[in-house]
């Protein structure tokens, strides 16, 4: 690397900053980026303006008649609207709280497995699921909770229940889908507290079993105090997007049946659907706004915490 | 890194000179008219599009680009088409790409001007069916004749209702009413495990009757508006006047309680499937002659199709009278950015009043995709690489060629049903086939808001839920969603219609 | 180590419980490739299982019928998925490293830039009307790729890593004479090699994995994904659906070729999915490293 006899002699050259940076050249290897970005994503931001437009097809964006807030009212004052922002909420808030138990647990489990080439394998196997696109998680959910030839009924059966009709019974679906979620998800997340685990100081350990703790005690008071900060960081940054939903996750496990929307309608969902059968771009780019906003809000509040709690971890 | 940061830059490089080229080539003052229709893309469209070209460059003087979009894509794909005012010409419109959106928006250019360039479309397409493409006052869209009167048909399958014939005496052809199959259903269910005995997909439309007079007394059960089942029109014959209703809580005139609560009553006889709810598709299950009874809309020939396409025999009867209908299911129009409407415009004629051009988009090229087994009767070749099989994409059914299991004059059939629906508007007459459109501008969130209700019960209304577990709440739901609004506002539009055009209301037979 | 027996014992516990979780996770699997082998009627009438009721090959039959469009897909999947892999995490390092310099001026700036977009967008029609009026890249491959390059969270991982990398090694480097390019391509990209993994294989997974892409801009049946393939034939049968809410006759609608039975549509999801399943825990270790230092420095 450095050949520390040239260090005195080389002179500093021009256009370097303090520490020997070369602001151009930094602004240069940002450039292409940041210009893909202008393009792709702060150019079509001028379609905000449809939230805010009757909008029409011959006219176009700049030329349709403006409304002012009325998209946003007819979207608030609907029914829909306070169903949807409970589903979001409830769901996200119910995927964190289960997401993150069942990922702890599971890394805890695998932290006391001694056989370390066996919890590879384990891992591998928890983590399969997390490669698989919706549209193929749909299709399983289908075959499981199939009224008739599911596997689902089948085992109700089999214990003399009555079979669920799963397609036609919104009260289920909060806990189907997180089912799903967490079948295909645990194995990645947990991941991450599994290496947290491995990053403890093992004489801490040691000295527990010294003062003759058993496992439980052990994983209790030692392993998962451990992973407090771990768990309180990602679940803030998850806060973050608490309005919206996983949209491959809500409409191909549902398989967009209406009758499930009284649980199944988040706001991803709903904004495709209003544009899609409606046809209603206004009310779908009012609906994404004020998704937005709330975005915005909730992600500079938590970002606001996280600076506290750990500035290193702060966005900006 | 160097390498890889040369190949990136090359890449980069051949991707702006690719995009910079990609799309200007075609411009040697040929006019070619780009035209969007849902389905299958077929290996050889590009050849049956090069016989097509001929026709229409010695014809209309342009070629035709003609794009095959998914099915199931078509609906979002012509909704950002029109969005970002693309300048495509031609699109089907109906089922998908749905005209009232469409129309009311500024998606579809206006034709009425264009339409005295096309005598052709005026002479073969009476006016009473053009008008099925008419948005306030104004032609967006011309429909592809095809059958437009209505009639509900019960079918099935003739193994099942000969061997009904055979047990109780009854023939299922001279039933006249859904109820009747009461029987016949009880007769599946005992003989034939394994075997639902009535499929739902037509929900409470299920029940007609022709002579308890159920059916006369709501013509207009299907109105083409999103969220429609909630607003109806009842011909109010001693007032002489149309009435606009809420079909459900008007029991007496629609009987849309009973019919509910008959589908729920036979869900609970198990002559419905349990899974109704989240069937998707019930195709591959009836032609495994799966279902015994099955509604539909009556068809001339409708049985030598199915046995066609089912490879069994099926029986259809006609269970309520003949109305008039809509063809707006089914339609062509000119994109609102179209840049060649005129030679678009001759191209919609060509499709309606040429068999040979009209022949070769269905069918595609004689010998290769079909052969002529007839003067006007073909066989398509089995595997061929075009074969929309849907001539009702395209123009004029009337002048399609006849596949096996249709009579030779399928058509000329359809053409006295639909004449004899025409002749019955005068006495159940359908006010879009009179010219009247609903326009629900103004109203647009409460449309918006009762047509999500309806959407969240229309699973229920499949039989599966006893609908005195959700009927009030349904109904006070809608009222709560100012259903009243909608009411009104299509009564105070449908009374200034007919105060304008007073010889419309003088036609009617009360 | 000695090993107590209360701790085999425990030992045992916690293994059957992982492996009776791995099974849980694996059943999934099996039933799909079983209904994939099961005869359409057979699976009307005895259900889904994992070991067909009645065995049959009929759903490959009629899904190798034409083995060119699956090969296409998978094609056309890989080369995007390829492209779009390199270009985004050189890319994102390119942004990310300048990101680092506590001293750059307009630095917080620029992550604020980056920023504003995770939350603001302008939906769907303008983005329609850039890439396929003003740039036509709609029905090229380049559309699968160029517009979803960079991604702000990737951007704030790789940031996070790379400021990571102990600023000595660097400050020598200057002191070398060392430009900034020959830093970031020499020095840091090296170094950080478990977060450019984790990331590449991220967005290989997600180009992978897309179907919308190909809903939205592509009509030249040769260049769809292979998602989309799969998602066809659900957005098909739902169309039929909402026909037939809509109160249209869709026995004069539908066209029996474009609707295929279930053993099918499961055959066709074992294929779109079945050999990334395979390939793609090869890659694990990157995926644990890699979603390790990103989100907990480690």
């Amino acid at each position: 690397m450095a050949k520390s006899n040239d260090v005195a002699v080389k002179p500093r050259k021009k256009g370097k900053g303090i520490n020997g940076t070369n602001t151009i050249q930094l602004y240069s290897l940002a450039a292409i980026p940041a210009f893909l970005v202008f393009v792709f994503s702060y150019i079509p931001m001028f379609g905000i303006i449809i939230a805010f437009k009757n909008y029409r097809f011959d006219t176009g964006i700049f030329n349709s008649p403006w409304v002012g807030l009325d998209n946003l009212k007819v979207f608030l004052a609907s029914d829909d609207f306070a169903r949807i922002a409970y589903n979001t909420i409830s769901m996200n808030l119910l995927f964190m709280l289960v997401g993150t138990t069942c990922a702890v647990l599971l890394a805890v489990v695998l932290f006391e497995i001694t056989a370390r080439k066996a919890v590879k394998t384990y891992q591998t196997i928890l983590i399969t699921p997390n490669f698989l696109s919706w549209v193929v998680v749909g299709y399983m959910g289908y075959a499981i909770l199939h009224p008739t030839s599911g596997v689902a009924n089948s085992i109700i059966q089999m214990f003399g229940g009555k079979p669920i009709n799963w397609y036609a019974e919104p009260g289920y679906w909060p806990w189907i889908l997180t089912i799903a979620s967490e079948w295909k998800g645990v194995g990645m997340s947990s991941v991450v507290y599994y290496a947290s685990l491995m990053g403890i100081d093992a004489s801490l350990f040691e000295a527990a079993k010294i003062d003759g703790a058993n496992r439980l005690q052990v994983a209790w008071h030692i392993t998962i105090p451990q992973l407090v900060p771990v768990i309180v960081v990602l679940s803030i940054l998850r806060v973050g997007n608490i309005f919206r939903g996983d949209f491959g996750l809500f409409y191909q496990m549902s398989r967009n049946v209406a009758d499930l929307y009284e649980t199944t309608d988040v706001m991803d969902t709903y904004i495709f659907r209003v544009m899609r059968i409606f046809g209603d771009f206004s009310l779908s780019s009012a609906a994404g706004l004020m998704q937005s906003v709330v975005g915005f809000i909730t992600v500079v509040v938590t970002n606001f915490i996280v600076k506290f709690i750990d500035p290193e971890k702060s966005l900006f | 890194m160097k390498k890889f940061l040369a190949i990136v830059l090359a890449m980069l490089m051949v991707l702006s000179v690719c995009t910079a080229c990609s799309k200007s080539g075609g411009d040697n003052g040929e006019i070619t008219l780009t035209w969007y229709v849902p389905g299958d893309k077929y290996p050889d469209t590009a050849l049956v599009v090069e016989e097509l070209n001929k026709i229409t460059m010695e014809k209309i003087g342009c070629k035709i680009d003609l794009q095959f979009i998914d099915t199931g894509s078509f609906q979002e794909r012509m909704n950002m088409n029109m969005a970002s005012n693309s300048d495509y010409d031609l699109t089907f419109v109906g089922y998908l790409n749905q005209f009232e959106p469409a129309a009311s928006k500024g998606g579809l250019m206006q034709l009425d001007e264009l339409l005295k360039l096309a005598p052709g479309i005026t002479e073969t397409i009476p006016e009473y069916i053009r008008n099925s493409g008419v948005y306030m006052g104004k032609t967006y869209a011309i429909p592809n004749m095809q059958i437009t009167a209505y009639a509900l048909a019960a079918t099935t399958p003739k193994e099942y209702a000969d061997a009904f014939k055979k047990a109780t005496g009854k023939d299922v052809t001279t039933f006249t009413n859904s109820l009747q199959y009461e029987d016949y259903m009880e007769f599946v269910k005992a003989n034939y495990p394994g075997v639902y005995p009535m499929r739902t997909s037509y929900g409470m439309g299920s029940f007609r009757s022709q002579d308890e007079g159920w059916d006369a007394k709501d013509p207009f059960f299907r109105t083409p508006l999103n969220g429609g089942s909630f607003y109806q029109l009842y011909k109010d014959s001693e007032n002489k006047k149309f009435k606009v209703i809420n079909g459900f809580k008007e029991e007496e005139l629609t009987h849309a309680r009973m019919r509910a609560d008959k589908l729920h009553e036979y869900f609970k006889k198990g002559w419905i499937r349990q899974d109704i709810d989240s069937v998707l598709d019930e195709e591959a299950e009836l032609k495994q002659k799966k279902y015994a009874l099955w509604y539909g809309t009556y068809k001339p020939g409708m049985d030598g199709e199915a046995s066609n396409r089912y490879g069994w025999e099926t029986v259809s009867t006609r269970i309520s009278s003949v109305s008039i209908g809509s063809a707006s299911a089914t339609m062509v129009g000119i994109g609102a950015n179209c840049k060649h409407p005129e030679e678009a415009i001759k191209f919609i004629e060509l499709m309606n009043t040429d068999k040979e051009a009209y022949n070769l988009v269905c069918f595609g090229i004689e010998g290769k995709h079909y052969n002529k087994v007839g003067d006007e009767r073909i066989e398509l070749v089995e595997g061929s690489g075009y074969n929309p099989n849907a001539s009702w994409k395209f123009g004029n059914q009337f002048n399609a060629y006849r596949l096996p299991g249709q009579p030779d004059d399928v058509w000329e059939q359809t053409i006295e049903f639909n004449n004899l629906g025409y002749e019955m508007s005068k006495v159940n007459p359908d006010v879009t086939t009179l010219g009247f459109t609903f326009n629900q501008e103004d109203i647009k969130s409460t449309v918006t808001k009762v047509s999500e209700i309806d959407n969240k019960y229309m699973a229920k209304k499949h039989g599966s839920k006893d609908p005195a577990t959700y009927w009030d709440q349904m109904l006070a739901e809608a009222d709560a969603a100012g259903n009243q609004i909608i009411i009104d506002e299509y009564q105070k539009q449908l009374d200034a219609f007919f105060e304008e055009h007073p010889e419309k209301l003088a036609e009617i037979v009360w | 180590m000695i090993k107590s027996r209360s701790s085999i014992v425990s030992q045992i516990i916690l293994n059957t419980i992982i492996i009776i979780l791995c099974c849980i996770i694996i059943y999934p699997f099996l039933l799909v490739v079983g209904a994939s082998f099961t005869e359409e009627k057979a699976l009307v009438e005895f259900g889904y299982n994992i070991i067909p009721a009645k065995a049959s090959l009929k759903a490959y039959e009629y899904v190798f019928k034409n083995p060119a469009a699956i090969l296409n897909a998978y094609k056309i999947t890989f080369i995007f998925s390829v492209m779009r892999m390199v270009l985004a995490v050189l890319l994102q390092a390119m942004i990310a490293y300048p990101l680092t310099k506590k001293m750059l001026k307009g630095r917080a700036g620029l992550s604020f830039y980056l920023y504003f977009t995770m939350l603001f967008g302008g939906g769907m029609v303008p983005s329609y009307i850039l890439i396929t009026q003003y740039l036509h890249l709609d029905d090229t491959i380049w559309v699968y790729v160029i517009p979803m390059l960079v991604s702000p969270w990737n951007i704030f991982m790789m940031r996070t890593f790379f400021a990571g990398i102990p600023n000595a090694i660097i400050e020598s480097a200057y002191i070398d004479g060392a430009n900034e390019y020959r830093i970031f391509f020499t020095m840091i990209l090296p170094l950080s090699k478990p977060i450019l993994a984790y990331i590449a294989l991220t967005t290989f997974l997600g180009a992978w994995n897309d179907w919308n892409t190909s809903m939205l801009y592509i009509n030249d049946d040769s260049l769809i994904s292979l998602q989309y393939l799969l998602q066809r034939i659900m957005k098909n049968l739902e169309v039929l659906q909402n026909a037939q809410a809509m109160g249209v006759d869709i026995s004069t609608l539908q066209n029996a070729s474009e609707i295929p039975g279930e053993t099918v549509r499961m055959a066709m999801a074992v294929v779109v999915a079945g050999p990334a399943l395979v390939v793609f825990p090869f890659f694990q270790k990157y995926f644990v490293r890699g979603i390790t230092v990103g989100s907990v420095k480690g």
